[in-house]
């Protein structure tokens, strides 16, 4: 097992998606609200789409 | 099978590394289409048939010898990964396959996801204009039906036993995790199903869907805590390791079901799902129960959670005090910091230490409302802070509007040009912690710490000489004397065995698929010899065998049950023939709810 763990150490971690400078700050808080607001044209487009029609089709009878 | 060993009042106790699988029940309909049940079914098939072809090394939906099962129809495993995929009640379901890291477990999870959007795309490009094919990784339609996420663990039959049978306080303490762990591990949903209280917003896809605290049922009154018990890794007291030298003293494994959560999408909401259940397991394998961190109602609880995103929510526990969700996991915490501090992960689950301390800042950044640091790692915040925008933005918007439910279901939509957590993975908002080359290669290749790399090989190798898989073994059909063909088993019985580097020697100085088989010790075989004409016994073996549906055809021949696996046991699977001490349930007819 302790070989699993270095196998898996070896492996190259990724970066932070924040800047490095904001880690650990509070500039972290606005860093991550500046990003959010970029999803801003993902929303639209989804609010763009016919929800009653996606919600009607939606329907998932069974599972577990 | 490799075990570390603990000590406890009651003497010395094997620890097992907790191998963890999963499936990923989907939801997937038909957009533009109206059939009177719902276009799953339809769905389904299409996306499993683009599976098959692309990763099983076959395009046909006929399963191996199984009888007609709705909850386990068409399963293949697959030979690029070692993971499967069937449908289950027309929902596509993926199964990855069996990991040790759950950081590995994350790159399999998403994984599993990719190979599941090629074939979405794949099948789309199939339907005429104005049909599409949507798929969503969630765990509810918004109309009362619930489909799960299932974790699976391995852990001692001690362990097990403990949970089951014979310490109602160890049951109680993992409910007690499971319920209030949700505020890492929720997907987050719009409004309330199931009876339970209205609710404009809350933290759980499922919580609403727990009426029990245990139980083996997984489509009614779901169980907090899942009984079933279908190892998959042998039934003895001891874990077989042929084939698989491991070192240690063999102890019996058992595997945990959990039904519990919800899929996420999020990297470290799913590595904290699987890493900190790792470590509560590891803790209850060594009896380390704190028997103060139980809830006087695991039910209620979930739902009083579930139900206040703002966390401030109070639950009783049996000791009277009443805490918060985050509370109540700082304390798990804090047991597990302790374990650690004496080596008692070492071992047992890799990394831990790096998951202890990502668990501990997830809780503190919970604990002072840090919403905003919250989203980039948890998949209900940053489906909470979505939905916030969008109100924000269409002032004519409410809660209960139709749209903010679409967006709630596009959050998961595996389409990305669709779903809105790929739009912002994209960006960079959610945190990673795995490299991006370590999804791409669990697409293509099977785990090398575990079974799962010999599966994928084998069935590589096997071809059309492959007569049946389960997480447990893989028939193959060869050459006997004569003309009749003949079965061979080769049982995988041990999931820590069977790694690359106990196999992959075997594989490479083989000429021969049976030669191989015999080195891994493969059974002898089923059957090589017609019955007797009036011998009646025999011939009525002999037409149940895998043998005769080669010459009478499967109408005639009925196979194993089969229906269950690492990822999943079925509840309308008939008993397998070769292990029947597997349990099974069953119930009325129309008597399920979802």
């Amino acid at each position: 097992m302790r070989e699993r763990e270095r196998h898996h150490d070896d492996l190259p971690r990724p970066q932070s998606p924040m800047p490095a400078a904001a880690a650990d700050s509070g500039d972290l808080r606005e860093a991550a609200e500046r990003l959010l607001a970029q999803g801003a044209d993902a929303i639209d487009r989804a609010l763009s789409g016919n929800s009653a029609a996606f919600l009607a089709a939606n329907r998932q009878e069974g599972g577990q | 099978m490799t075990t570390k060993h603990s000590g406890s009042e009651s003497g010395s106790l094997s620890l097992l590394p907790k191998l963890c699988g999963a499936d990923i029940e989907l939801g997937n309909f038909v957009l533009g289409l109206e059939r009177p049940n719902g276009t799953g079914e339809l769905a389904s098939r299409a996306l499993l048939r683009e599976i098959h072809a692309r990763y099983a090394q076959s395009d046909s939906l006929e399963p191996f010898h199984r009888s007609y099962n709705p909850q386990d129809w068409g399963r293949k495993f697959l030979s690029s990964n070692g993971g499967c995929a069937y449908i289950d009640l027309d929902h596509l379901e993926l199964c990855i396959p069996e990991v040790i890291s759950a950081y590995d477990h994350v790159a399999a999870w998403h994984a599993m996801l990719r190979i599941a959007r090629g074939a979405l795309q794949a099948a789309n490009a199939r339907l005429r204009d104005g049909l599409s094919i949507q798929v969503l990784v969630n765990n509810s339609d918004g109309r009362g039906n619930a489909y799960g996420s299932h974790l699976n663990f391995l852990v001692g039959r001690r362990a097990w036993d403990n949970l089951f049978e014979r310490k109602v306080h160890h049951l109680l303490y993992l409910a007690a995790f499971q319920v209030s762990s949700i505020v890492f591990t929720g997907q987050g949903k719009v409004g309330a199903e199931n009876g339970a209280p209205p609710v404009a917003f809350q933290l759980s896809q499922r919580a609403d869907f727990f009426e029990t605290l245990t139980g083996t049922q997984t489509t009614f009154r779901r169980p907090i805590v899942n009984a079933r018990d279908e190892p998959l890794c042998g039934r003895g007291r001891t874990i077989p390791t042929a084939g698989a030298p491991t070192a240690g003293a063999p102890t019996a494994g058992a595997r945990l079901h959990c039904i519990f959560f919800d899929n996420t999408l999020c990297h470290v909401a799913s590595l904290l799902k699987v890493g900190v259940m790792q470590l509560i397991l590891t803790l209850l394998e060594a009896e380390r129960v704190n028997s103060e961190l139980m809830l006087d109602d695991p039910v209620d609880a979930v739902w009083r959670w579930s139900h206040d995103p703002t966390l401030r929510a109070r639950a009783r526990m049996v000791s009277g005090h009443r805490l918060t969700a985050v509370e109540l996991q700082l304390l798990f915490l804090e047991q597990a910091q302790c374990f650690a501090a004496q080596g008692g992960y070492d071992g047992i689950v890799p990394r831990a230490g790096e998951i202890l301390a990502l668990w501990e800042d997830t809780l503190l950044k919970l604990k002072a409302d840090d919403v905003s640091a919250l989203a980039s790692r948890l998949d209900w915040v940053l489906k909470f802070r979505i939905l916030q925008r969008a109100l924000h933005k269409r002032s004519d918007l409410t809660w209960a509007s139709p749209e903010i439910k679409h967006l709630d279901h596009l959050y998961s939509s595996l389409d990305p040009a669709h779903g809105l957590y790929w739009a912002y993975e994209k960006l960079g908002v959610t945190e990673q912690v795995l490299p991006e080359a370590r999804i791409e290669h669990f697409v293509h290749e099977p785990p090398e710490d575990t079974r799962a790399w010999t599966r994928a090989m084998l069935l590589r190798m096997g071809g059309e000489a492959v007569h049946d898989v389960d997480w447990d073994l893989i028939k193959f059909r060869q050459t006997g004397r004569g003309y009749w063909p003949v079965v061979r088993t080769l049982h995988l019985a041990d999931p820590l065995g069977f790694t690359r580097a106990a196999s992959q020697p075997v594989i490479e100085k083989a000429t021969s698929l049976g030669e191989i088989l015999d080195t891994l010790q493969a059974s002898e075989p089923d059957i090589d010899a017609t019955p007797t004409l009036y011998d009646h016994t025999s011939l009525r073996a002999w037409v149940r065998s895998p043998v005769a549906t080669l010459r009478l055809g499967s109408a005639q021949a009925s196979g194993n049950g089969g229906g269950s696996g690492w990822g999943r046991f079925s509840e309308h699977s008939e008993p397998d023939a070769r292990d029947q001490t597997r349990k099974t349930t069953t119930y009325p007819k129309g008597g399920e709810r979802t």
